[in-house]
């Protein structure tokens, strides 16, 4: 009991904790405004920065998407991201099996390690992957992205995916086979659910990355009919000013998705967004 | 050679025949177009005309000559960049993830809670501090302004240059902290407590622990980290090109920006695609420092 008490109040564990304070607080500010400037007029965020609004402008949320056509953006980021990540995965475990099968020849060694070459190739031919794109005529179309994200994060995905197949026992794979099971049986009904975490943290990377990502979508898309999210919530910063109001508010509808799925399933994101995977 | 194994070379085909098809079109679609920067920064060349004719070293020539002042200051603008990253994340990762060390409820709170950013999109962090940093109606400045700090509200925190890219920085930090952090913790959790228990009982002190013991032993998952920011910072595009205005060439862009930005500014990407491989090249140097060094340090402790 004493012990406990002058732990608690050496130097470190109060500086400690008045680090943490302060760091939390300099998260959670910058969130705190957006919430509350969602919610203001124009003359409110000028007059009155720091104030909470005088009454609650909920127009600003229907302002915000007609005037950013938000409904549609929404859409189109749902889409592409979900049959991004749809093919992705698909991809993914195609790869991951046939390589795990052919771990044992040399063939399979070398195609495994000129996937995780890929890892290492510096992305900065942004004007050569527009021409590419380009000329096989999905540039400017829903394919364009589509096809980004499911070939975009395949080398991490399958060294994530292969990684773990190769921790499951071999008996598993024999008994199966000698069950008579063909392949797809045994990738459906034996390997899917057991590679299931690895699955689930491929699966959350890789839509958070598509949900979220600007600079690649407004390389390859350029209409105003396939913009996604991000892209719609840049058009109210302009050069000289910006609407802040109807920005957070627009802000608050499309991203508040995530950050609950985030609160309910914290452990799945972490794992995911740094990489790494217990089984 | 038996009858089981020869019936599973013969098998071992089918798996081939799978996966090389996939591998070719994702070799295609996103390896491919990043290598081709080098043979086409060597023609003059635009999205619009099919003609391509061939210029030789002369876009270099250009870059180290002509242009050598835009090309020096993207490359401070860069180095700056990676630098801030570099130190100010990693010492801050490194001292969150040891307060919070200890897996208490409390402490899996905030590490939580620091890691919330990651899941926001580049383009809302971007936004969000922008209205943060604004010279009138920005928090920061009315905070200070109320409390009576002098010049403030009015202060742009993106003058000089050297300013702005830490201020860029910082919104960068705030965002990703979560995985240093992350990786950091799981690093500290390998660590025995018999070890530190010894050296506490030996007499050494807090600073000493950590210092002889701790450091030592976590100095692997640390440099895995911090020089992941050197690729990481030089390749960072989103921040630099959100928080500045779009479109037109800021004093603050870095090397990775001017290549994005040029795509749209400049009608020769021959150019553009030299300076892709400038920074290629850079990047493969990064990669290769980072791969070596983390070797050499774990073959170190290990072996």
């Amino acid at each position: 009991m004493k012990k406990e008490k002058r732990s608690r109040l050496t130097p470190t564990g109060i500086f400690g904790k008045l680090y943490v304070y302060l760091y939390a607080a300099v998260v959670i500010l910058p969130l705190y405004f957006v919430v509350i400037t969602a919610f203001k007029t124009p003359q409110e965020i000028s007059m009155a920065p720091l104030a909470l609004p005088e009454t609650l402008q909920w127009s600003n949320f229907t302002e915000a998407f007609k005037q950013a056509d938000l409904g549609k953006a929404i859409w189109n980021s749902i889409y592409m991201s979900v049959l991004g990540v749809a093919l992705q995965m698909f991809l993914v475990i195609v790869i991951s099996y046939c390589l795990h099968k052919l771990r044992n020849f040399k063939i399979g060694t070398l195609l495994y390690l000129i996937v995780l070459a890929g890892l290492y190739i510096p992305k900065v031919g942004y004007v050569t992957q527009i021409q590419l794109y380009r000329d096989l005529g999905i540039y400017n179309t829903p394919l364009a992205l589509i096809f980004s994200t499911g070939f975009g994060g395949i080398p991490f995905a399958v060294f994530i995916v292969a990684g773990f197949l190769r921790t499951i026992p071999k008996e598993l794979e024999e008994a199966a086979e000698l069950d008579g099971c063909n392949d797809w049986q045994l990738v459906t009904r034996v390997l899917i659910p057991v590679i299931k975490p690895a699955l689930v943290t491929v699966g959350i990377f890789g839509f958070t990355s598509a949900w979220n990502n600007a600079t690649t979508a407004l390389l390859l898309i350029r209409d105003e009919e396939l913009r996604t999210v991000p892209m719609a919530l840049l058009e109210f910063k302009a050069t000289y000013s910006t609407q802040y109001d109807l920005l957070f508010a627009g802000m608050l509808a499309t991203g508040l998705i995530l950050v609950v799925a985030y609160i309910f399933c914290q452990k799945y994101f972490t794992q995911a967004l740094a990489g790494s995977v217990k089984g | 050679m038996n009858l089981h194994t020869m019936s599973r070379k013969r098998k071992h085909w089918k798996y081939i025949l799978c996966v090389i098809p996939i591998l070719v079109v994702w070799f295609i679609l996103s390896i491919y177009p990043h290598v081709e920067v080098i043979p086409l920064s060597l023609y003059k060349w635009s999205p619009i005309s099919q003609k391509r004719t061939f210029v030789g070293l002369e876009y270099f020539k250009i870059m180290f000559d002509v242009q050598w002042k835009i090309t020096w200051k993207q490359f401070l603008n860069t180095i700056l960049y990676v630098l801030y990253l570099f130190g100010i994340q990693t010492i801050l990762a490194l001292s969150l993830a040891l307060v919070l060390r200890k897996n208490t409820r409390h402490n899996k709170f905030f590490r939580a809670l620091f890691f919330l950013p990651m899941v926001l999109s580049s383009t809302m962090v971007s936004l969000t501090w922008s209205y943060m940093y604004d010279p009138n109606l920005g928090i920061i400045n009315n905070l200070l302004g109320n409390l009576g700090v002098d010049g403030f509200p009015g202060h742009n925190f993106f003058k000089p240059d050297a300013m702005a890219l830490l201020c860029i920085v910082l919104v960068h930090i705030w965002a990703n902290i979560g995985y240093p952090i992350t990786i950091i913790t799981s690093g500290l959790q390998t660590i025995s407590d018999d070890l530190e228990e010894a050296a506490r009982l030996d007499g050494a002190n807090q600073w000493q622990l950590f210092w002889r013991v701790t450091f030592p032993l976590l100095l692997p998952t640390l440099l895995r980290i911090t020089l992941l920011t050197l690729t990481t910072g030089s390749m960072a595009i989103d921040y630099i090109l959100m928080m500045g205005s779009r479109g037109d060439t800021m004093s603050f862009d870095t090397w990775s920006v001017e290549i994005y930005k040029g795509i749209t500014n400049d009608s020769n990407y021959g150019m553009v695609s030299a300076r892709s491989v400038v920074l290629f090249v850079v990047m493969i140097v990064f990669s290769l420092i980072q791969y070596r060094a983390t070797k050499k340090v774990e073959d170190d402790i290990l072996g």
